[in-house]
């Protein structure tokens, strides 16, 4: 994933309560963001935004995870269309 | 296990005998190095409930020295004597790479890079069955440690009631190590564990599966080659790889710090380049070590995971759509804590009761079988009152940390921080701040220490500088004392809470209070910029495990006696010495004087009396008069039932109510007078009186002036005019500037000021009844409302603690922030004391 590609993307701040999300990478290329891959969030990989807000509630793989504002805009998600080809 | 063992490590030689100098390391470090089992896993994955179950009483808890992760080792239990291993608990962690120092130290134990800590025979992973998926990541990055790695399969019942079938023997085969299922709270599996990590100590590390891209790993072995001496081990050659990887794969991180200390500038050089050339071909490179990863576990867990049923929605998501709400959520974290220190308050009480009476009736024994002097006031009010101040603070610390640790094994704490992160993030501060200030509630040095997992520096340092004005356990008696004594048991919001309980929650709240426009102050001043976005995993909810529970109180409460424990003693016996030095004999001789001449006036009044009543009386006579006697014994009688009607009332002197008793008492008296005999019985009755009332003003007056006269009391007049305002008088002032090196002293001083004299009244055995009746030299109440509430916010916002100060130079490196803290919470508390007086003052 390229950087200038990633910043077209959905970011997970921007689902809705209860709705559902494929993650498609994580954005910035420092430490935080290894540590959501390390955490679960790669290419692929289905979430549910439990609870929106700050911090929001997302499960991913079965585990709730509280992420602060920060965390929500390092996580991209695809596009429904894009899921829907693959 | 065989005695000629023989190692397969060979490159940390230094290990057996850096490990003999631990304070935990026992046994055969002569002939052998004991085996060493290291226990990992990610957080929530009841590791510890495991460690306790494998290890039983026999566990050691300390802190991995230069950082505060608890660092706890134990034997492992159902082991023979010649076979001993040692299991070393690391802390939670969902990947060795670290972001910050804490989570650092799972990789440098693993590694075997910390001197502190010999390096692991073998690894044993806990993994929660029910989140295979997220547990395997770690665990496919230790399998690469080149150890050799046994995984317990934990929880392993809930798998199977979520319906979750795990194939475990095929799971054995995909990792190559032994996986083991376990549900650690019943104690299930535990002996195929055991025998499992027996066999496997001298086990081959298990084969490695490579699942990074083959260019990686290409990578991988040029930067080792090139920074690595190249005639290394297999064993070295792995730990090389995965710290080389991790410092690749995690820019900025810890590892890549560590690495270019160690190699400086030219590493700096080729870790860039290599990181070039990868991201070039992968895109983002902090994705390539999960990506790779996963996919392998994505893979694996379709083999050996057959889930009967689909997910649906658990209890636990049940609970959390009420307890995570922002509103009924909220409410319910306010009723918790609320509960939480009612509990607090109403269950410790009986109990430091008992231990209050046990310890004054053993002064009490020693006052009454030694002759007067200073050996037995030392061993009375210092060593014994000492003691007793030392565990009279135990119940509340175990009930608090009965709480906590309920709190936190069942999973609620989670909840209460991810509730609280919007209330911390106006302050700048993330919701994992949290814990190092809940844990400031009992001790602020714990609390500032555990700052640490703040990965901001700018957030650690705030966190820092606001944790000592969350109200520790060492204020709680200060409280329970003052709140006893003057507080009265009104009861608030229709019989909910008591006055009592809502002042003791008020004292809490003052320095949290205080401690958000501080915070704001401090991120919009001093520590400007961007703070550490909140991560933090709900963990299912689970029943507590008493095991877990009883362990952190039994830790805490040893901590405290040894620690604290020491210190409130020596200077309990300090304060004591203070107080009683010089004690003049020509004091005593003067106030013997003074009590001589009451009598003899007393006796001057008695002979007066008899003379009235005939020739043949006499003082005896006087007495034995049944005219006399019967007027007095009424008299007596009508005055006692005015004392006991002012007292159960409670009527204030010369008030309205009070005059009308006084009046009434006074006709029944005047009508006693009117009898034969009666006006003299009366007389009697006044003379006695005055010579009691003589005799107590002198004995309190002997020991005040002893005080006085003391070291410490003539520290306390000395700053008499800066307390008055507060409206404290010298004494609290004294007690106050005792407590400075550490607070917990304030109880034992106030117990010593009041019990140095030699007057030993039935009545007032406990402080806080003395509290009640203590008077300034006017004659007024030296103790009401407003003077409880100003030494109480005094205590709740003061600096008065040593270690504390000693924890912050630690932490933040410079002299100037611990003359900061003591500056600013001293000048907070003083000002804080004063405008509760002077408010309270408007209200009483």
């Amino acid at each position: 994933m390229i950087r200038a590609a990633n910043d077209q993307l959905r970011r997970l701040g921007t689902l809705a309560s209860g709705e559902d999300g494929t993650v498609a990478g994580v954005a910035n290329e420092c430490w935080p963001g290894k540590r959501l891959a390390d955490l679960g969030f790669v290419p692929g990989v289905s979430l549910t935004l439990v609870r929106a807000g700050s911090p929001c509630i997302v499960r991913v793989a079965g585990k709730c995870l509280a992420l602060g504002v920060g965390y929500q805009d390092a996580i991209c998600l695809r596009d429904n269309a894009d899921e829907e080809k693959a | 296990m065989p005695p000629n063992r023989q190692r397969n490590d060979t490159s940390h030689s230094g290990d057996s005998e850096t490990g003999r100098h631990g304070p935990d390391q026992l046994g055969d470090a002569y002939t052998q190095r004991t085996p060493i089992v290291a226990i990992a896993g990610n957080p929530n994955t009841g590791k510890s409930t495991l460690f306790n179950a494998l290890t039983g009483l026999s566990q050691h808890v300390a802190n991995f020295p230069g950082v505060t992760v608890e660092k706890r080792t134990g034997w492992l239990g159902g082991t023979s004597e010649g076979g001993r291993i040692k299991i070393v608990d690391v802390p939670g962690a969902y990947s060795l790479g670290a972001t910050s120092e804490d989570e650092a130290v799972v990789s440098d134990v693993l590694l075997g890079r910390r001197s502190d800590v010999p390096s692991p025979d073998l690894i044993l992973v806990s993994v929660d069955a029910t989140n295979l998926a997220r547990n395997l990541f770690l665990v496919t990055q230790i399998l690469e440690l080149g150890r050799p790695v046994v995984v317990a399969m934990n929880m392993s019942d809930l798998a199977i009631a979520q319906g979750i079938d795990i194939d475990a023997k095929r799971l054995s085969n995909e990792l190559g190590c032994a996986v083991v299922p376990i549900v650690a709270t019943k104690q299930q599996g535990l002996a195929e564990l055991r025998s499992a990590l027996i066999d496997h100590l001298d086990a081959d590390a298990p084969e490695q599966l490579s699942m990074l891209p083959e260019h990686v790993e290409a990578e991988l072995c040029q930067l080792c080659a090139a920074f690595y001496e190249t005639n290394m081990n297999k064993l070295e050659q792995a730990q090389a790889r995965m710290e080389m990887m991790q410092s690749l794969l995690s820019p900025a991180g810890i590892q890549e710090k560590n690495l270019s200390s160690r190699w400086g500038e030219r590493y700096t050089v080729e870790i860039t380049k290599s990181r070039q050339r990868l991201g070039v071909e992968f895109g983002s490179i902090v994705e390539l070590e999960a990506k790779s990863r996963y996919a392998w576990i994505e893979k694996t867990i379709q083999q050996v995971i057959t889930r009967r049923q689909p997910r649906r929605d658990t209890k636990t998501d049940k609970v959390d759509r009420i307890l995570t709400n922002r509103f009924l959520g909220t409410a319910f974290l306010l009723v918790v804590m609320s509960l939480c220190f009612q509990a607090v308050y109403t269950w410790a009480v009986p109990l430091m009761d008992t231990i209050d009476t046990v310890f004054a009736s053993l002064a009490q024994f020693v006052r009454a079988s030694f002759p007067q002097g200073a050996f037995t006031s030392l061993m009375a009010d210092g060593v014994i009152a000492g003691v007793g101040a030392v565990l009279v603070f135990l119940p509340q610390i175990l009930i608090l940390f009965l709480f906590l640790a309920i709190l936190e094994d069942c999973g609620y704490l989670a909840r209460a921080a991810f509730l609280l992160d919007r209330w911390m993030a106006l302050l700048g501060l993330n919701g994992k701040a949290l814990f190092p200030l809940l844990s400031s509630f009992a001790c602020a040095v714990p609390g500032i220490m555990a700052a640490r997992t703040i990965e901001n520096k700018r957030d650690r340092f705030v966190t820092i500088l606001i944790a000592p004005l969350m109200s520790c356990s060492a204020r709680l008696p200060v409280y329970v004392l003052l709140i006893g004594a003057l507080i009265p048991a009104t009861p608030l919001l229709g019989g909910l809470l008591s006055a009592q309980a809502a002042t003791l929650l008020a004292m809490y709240l003052v320095g949290v209070f205080v401690a958000i426009p501080i915070a704001w102050l401090l991120k919009k001043t001093i520590f400007r910029g961007e703070g550490q976005p909140f991560l933090m995993e709900l963990p299912t909810y689970k029943w507590p495990s008493p095991s877990v529970v009883f362990t952190r109180m039994w830790v805490q409460g040893r901590e405290f006696c040894v620690t604290a424990g020491t210190i409130i003693f020596a200077v309990s016996i300090l304060i004591w010495a203070l107080g009683y030095y010089p004690h003049a004999s020509k004091i005593g001789a003067t106030f013997e004087q003074q009590r001589k001449q009451a009598n003899t006036t007393h006796d001057e009044v008695l002979a007066a009396l008899s003379a009235s009543v005939g020739q043949t009386s006499n003082q005896t006579t006087l007495r034995t008069n049944k005219a006399i006697a019967a007027s007095l014994e009424e008299i007596v009688q009508i005055e006692n039932s005015f004392e006991r009607a002012v007292q159960s009332a409670p009527l204030q002197p010369h008030s309205e109510a009070w005059l009308q008793a006084r009046s009434a008492a006074d006709l029944n008296i005047e009508i006693v007078t009117k009898r034969p005999m009666g006006s003299i019985a009366y007389s009697l009755w006044l003379s006695d009186r005055a010579l009691t009332q003589r005799l107590h003003d002198i004995d309190q007056r002997e020991s005040g002036t002893y005080l006085r006269q003391s070291i410490l009391g003539q520290m306390g007049q000395w700053i008499e005019p800066v307390v008055k305002p507060l409206g404290w008088d010298w004494r609290i002032g004294t007690a106050a500037l005792a407590s400075f090196p550490a607070r917990e002293v304030f109880i034992a001083t106030m117990g010593t000021i009041y019990n140095l004299g030699t007057d030993v009244d039935e009545q007032s055995s406990g402080l806080r009844s003395k509290l009640r009746s203590v008077t300034w030299p006017s004659g007024e109440l030296v103790y009401n409302v407003p003077v409880a509430l100003s030494v109480m916010v005094f205590f709740a916002l003061c600096c008065q603690c040593g270690s504390t100060l000693a924890a912050i130079k630690r932490e933040m490196l410079l002299w100037r922030w611990v003359v900061f803290t003591f500056v600013y919470m001293t000048s907070l508390a003083y000002v804080g004391a004063w405008a509760t007086y002077r408010l309270a003052l408007q209200f009483v």
